[in-house]
């Protein structure tokens, strides 16, 4: 048996689960709006995807910003 | 690097440097540029040296809350978990209080307002051991929750090489001893010279008391001691202020992770869909722990051992429900759910009085079929169940699964007009339905022949009732049977071969999925429930997972050979025949283990973190089935091409099966997204939608 398998970090470096990030739980839940897909126990709700995708992806710079700031406005 | 001023009111004594880093090598490589200037050097604890997995430290005083809660339960004491909490807030203030009119900080210790606690809720029973137990318990929890900062674990070796003195200091309400206990589980065992805590004699970092107890007792130089925390007060201004060289660490993919958890606590608050979602941030690694590993591992880790765990902290919800004394794990799926169970239970519910034994009982389909005939005979129902595979075609294969000698039940056959290859699974050209009728007739009507079948059945049922009394089977009152599932056969058989029995327990079965493809003898004592989906429950996300039923079956399968049967022995009564290891298909089966050994490996690693994450959290485990319903979907349903091609394997044994090719008919008809060939799930865009929408509509329809 051929093991196609690769290695992989399980948390990337955006603390995502590898394989099955908020990318695809986001996109999964465009899909359901068309395709019913079950009980999904009330949904993600567009708006916490959003927020999680933009702190998944823009975090650590927005973070960086804001401490930047504050360290300028306390000088 | 930049200076942070003084807050108002802490006034500098002796000029010091502080720096400031955003990024821990940027810290690092500052830290080993000095080295020469430094005898000593001291780190703060907490955020510094180990992080926490979840964002808030006091979210881990549930865990302990509910251990007391369970605690005070089986002592006669109804105290809840949130009275517990209010409790050991209320007395750890007035600790801090206390300690606020005599020293500079609020501090307090542990094991002083722990102890208080204890007194109130417990009263007389309320000692040293008991204090000990609570402090073990909650200690367990912190280690969990604490990761060693890779590199600066790296850093804190080299540094001892290089004969440097190195501290750990912490504003922390537990004592050194504790801290230091701590810091040996994660890893830091013989690298820290001494550990000061402010619980000890009450005097903190933040107002600057703490340093000159540290100097005192160790007679350091302050122009030759650096200091590397968090806080820019704490470990910042206040060892400045001493003379103390400080570094302070911002860093900014802490304070990410800490806002994502953060962010997903407020999610998993609002809604019961990001519930498991956060206990899977939770248990993500971190730090070293976070090293590549092969995606099998990954998938395991991440999919089917939070479903596992989930359904096992199901099971033993329900056992403790209903009195069950004993869980019976079913073989061969049964040993990783068993490893689990280990794993995960007795932390999950420690304090709890009630916690069933574990135990692994050797079945299979195969063995269990041929016992279950010794008192009952062959009823019709069972019959039929032999021709559930396609490949299964006439009473040849029918004697083969129940193990009977075909040559002794000729003349029955002939009697009502069949011969051992007239054609009975419809999937078989020359089928007829008028076979199916008479061979109703021949297990409904003829006394003779299940005389027969009674009498060739027998050996095999002494000799499992004979395992089963070893095994503790009959002694206390209701057991739970569990088992990965579908149909509920094991358990059916299991049933039939030991209700005659006036001492057989009532059997809770508890499956992964029940699919009711095949009806169940449902009765007081024989109920089966199925966590992830059960038909009996509409739960349409979760019948996705009967997609690919092999591939559950694949991944959990224990590494033994299978049992074939229960023979007689004339000490024990009883040994336990396993297929021939040179057998093809125990060589395949092999192959194919040692193929999912590491998915296998991921879902026992995620049962270590899954037990303090559930701890914490306190969810029952049906709150997870919102994630898992998305995750099923997303990986089952709606796979990638490569997640399809690294899980899908050739080698899977159904033990009832018989060796022949199945018909053609059978192959199309019973053609699944997960057996389409890779080009077409590669290159066939509408395939996905085509097998979920087909699966719906079979579902809506049944």
């Amino acid at each position: 048996m051929k093991d196609k398998s690769r290695n992989v970090h399980i948390t990337t470096g955006r603390y995502d689960m590898q394989g099955h990030t908020i990318m695809r739980v986001g996109h999964q839940d465009l899909i359901s709006r068309l395709l019913p897909f079950g009980n999904f126990g009330g949904g993600p709700d567009l708006k916490r995807v959003a927020r999680l995708i933009v702190f998944h992806y823009a975090g650590r710079p927005l973070l960086t910003l804001w401490l930047w700031i504050r360290a300028r406005r306390s000088r | 690097m930049r200076f942070i001023s003084a807050p108002p009111g802490l006034q500098p004594r002796v000029s010091a440097s502080v720096h400031t880093f955003q990024r821990l090598p940027a810290l690092i490589h500052a830290i080993r540029e000095g080295l020469d200037e430094v005898d000593t050097i001291s780190f703060d604890i907490f955020d510094t040296l180990l992080i926490r997995r979840n964002h808030h430290p006091d979210d881990l005083k549930w865990a302990t809350a509910r251990y007391l809660a369970r605690r005070a339960k089986a002592a006669g004491r109804p105290w809840s978990r949130d009275r517990i909490q209010r409790l050991r807030n209320k007395v750890e203030a007035m600790h801090r209080r206390r300690a606020g009119r005599t020293h500079p900080d609020r501090e307090a210790c542990y094991p002083a307002f722990m102890a208080d606690t204890l007194r109130i809720i417990f009263r007389e029973a309320a000692d040293d051991v008991l204090l000990q137990e609570v402090t073990d318990y909650e200690l367990s929890i912190e280690s969990a929750f604490l990761v060693a900062r890779g590199d600066l674990l790296d850093l804190v070796r080299d540094l001892k090489a290089a004969g440097k003195q190195v501290l750990a200091i912490s504003d922390m309400y537990l004592p050194a001893t504790h801290l230091r206990l701590l810091l040996d589980r994660a890893g830091f065992t013989g690298l820290v010279d001494e550990v000061f805590s402010s619980a000890d004699v009450l005097k903190a970092k933040a107002s600057g008391a703490a340093w000159p107890r540290v100097q005192a007792a160790l007679g350091l130089e302050p122009a030759r001691w650096l200091h590397v925390g968090d806080n820019p007060i704490s470990d910042g201004t206040s060892p400045a202020q001493f003379g103390i060289r400080a570094m302070v660490l911002r860093d900014t993919a802490e304070l990410h992770r800490y806002t994502l958890s953060r962010t997903y606590a407020e999610c998993a608050e609002a809604r019961p869909f990001w519930r498991g979602r956060l206990a899977q941030q939770w248990m993500l690694p971190l730090e070293k722990e976070n090293a590549p590993v092969p995606e099998l591992y990954a998938i395991g880790y991440q999919y089917f051992g939070p479903m596992l765990c989930a359904f096992i902290q199901q099971v033993a919800e329900q056992a403790l429900a209903k009195g069950v004394k004993r869980v019976y794990f079913l073989s061969r799926e049964g040993e990783i759910l068993r490893d689990i169970w280990k794993k995960t239970i007795p932390s999950m519910y420690a304090g709890s009085d009630k916690i069933p034994t574990d135990h692994y009982l050797y079945v299979s389909r195969m063995a269990l079929a041929g016992a279950a005939c010794a008192h009952q005979g062959l009823s019709y129902a069972h019959a039929l169940i032999a021709f559930l595979p396609a490949t299964n075609r006439d009473f040849r294969d029918l004697c083969r699964v129940y193990n009977l000698d075909v040559a002794p039940l000729r003349p029955f056959l002939k009697k009502h007009g069949l011969a051992e290859d007239t054609p009975m699974s419809r999937w078989h050209p020359g089928w007829s339905r008028a076979h199916l009728v008479r061979l109703c007739q021949l297990t409904e009507n003829d006394a003779e022949f299940q005389e027969e079948v009674r009498r060739q059945a027998r050996p095999a049922n002494d000799a499992l009732q004979a395992y089963l009394t070893s095994e503790g089977f009959f002694e206390e009152g209701p057991v739970a049977l569990v088992d990965i599932g579908w149909l509920g056969t094991i358990q059916r058989f299991l049933h039939e071969a030991i209700r005659h029995r006036p001492d057989a327990p009532a059997l809770h079965g508890q499956v992964l999925a029940c699919s009711g493809g095949y009806p169940f003898p449902y009765s007081e004592k024989n109920q089966l429930n199925g966590f992830f989906f059960d038909y009996k429950k509409f739960n349409f996300a979760g019948s996705l997972v009967l997609y690919a039923q092999e591939l559950f079956e694949e991944t959990t399968r224990a590494h033994h050979p299978g049992l074939m049967a229960y023979g007689p022995d004339p000490e024990k009564g009883f040994h336990l025949l396993f297929r021939d290891p040179d057998d093809p298909c125990s060589i395949n089966e092999r192959e194919q283990s040692a193929y999912f050994a590491p998915l296998q490996q991921g879902i026992r690693d995620a049962a270590e973190r899954y037990a303090p994450a559930m701890a914490v959290l306190g969810y029952e485990a049906k709150e997870w089935k919102p994630w898992l319903n998305v995750q099923t979907v997303n990986r089952i349903a709606f796979p990638r091409t490569h997640e399809v091609e690294i899980l899908t394997r050739i080698h899977h044994l159904d033990d009832f099966a018989s060796t022949r090719d199945k018909p053609v008919r059978a192959n199309r008809a019973l053609l699944r997204l997960w057996n389409r060939p890779l080009w077409q799930l590669r290159w066939w865009p509408w395939i996905r939608p085509y097998h979920y929408l087909k699966h719906a509509v079979h579902w809506l329809r049944t």
